[in-house]
């Protein structure tokens, strides 16, 4: 099980803030902690994937919990 | 560090918005970015500037979706979406110095994420020191 050291609660919340708030929330950790975000919108699931190769952090896991309701965790590399 | 530049020259509502996100996306990916803000655009960073008009699309059914995600709160607002870019940081605002003299403004009366107002060979500069240059 992987630890988590914050989590974001980002539900609700529609493009462009799941990405915004998710780097605010990663800056704010160390390198090697994780963070958890909980997203409802449908666009998160390709976007933030995305935002974590353009920007060399570790995406650890992207699911599909229910009908628009997903769970990242990323961790920081740089 | 990749940089973007973006060119904004209207102050119409939808441009205005999809220069915040097209910002947004680019910020939050390690971009770079200079935006600047020409001819009506100016306009719609006054501090005390009217309520800007509510989407039109050539497709009534898209207008009134839109405006009324609008409403609801539902889409972030361009003004508050390029403020909470700003504290992310690589992120600077300029007004073009001509419409804001013309409009009788100084850089005190835009709003406070306005970093500069300049001429467009600042523009020029910020253009050729960029990776990709988009006018929206």
């Amino acid at each position: 099980m992987t630890e988590v050291h914050q989590t974001l609660d980002a539900r609700n919340l529609s493009c462009p803030m799941p990405v915004l708030k998710s780097k605010k929330a990663l800056k704010a950790l160390e390198i090697n902690q994780v963070l958890e975000i909980l997203t409802t919108d449908p666009g998160s699931m390709a976007d933030i994937p995305a935002w974590t190769r353009t920007t060399g952090q570790e995406l650890i896991s992207a699911e599909e919990l229910g009908p628009k309701d997903y769970r990242f965790l990323v961790r920081r590399r740089n | 560090m990749s940089k973007l530049v973006l060119v904004c020259d209207s102050g119409s509502t939808e441009k205005l918005q999809t220069v915040a996100l097209v910002a947004s996306g680019a910020i939050t990916s390690d971009y770079e970015v200079f935006i600047f803000f020409m001819h009506d655009a100016v306009y719609a960073l006054k501090k005390d500037a009217p309520p800007e008009p509510e989407i039109t699309s050539v497709f009534p059914e898209v207008s009134n979706k839109i405006n009324q995600a609008r409403k609801e709160g539902k889409l972030v607002h361009w003004k508050e979406l390029l403020e909470d870019l700003k504290d992310l940081g690589g992120l600077r605002i300029a007004a073009c110095v001509q419409i804001t003299e013309i409009l009788g403004l100084e850089k005190d009366d835009l709003l406070p994420f306005v970093d500069d107002v300049a001429g467009v060979n600042t523009l020029a500069e910020e253009a050729m020191k960029a990776d990709q240059v988009i006018s929206i």
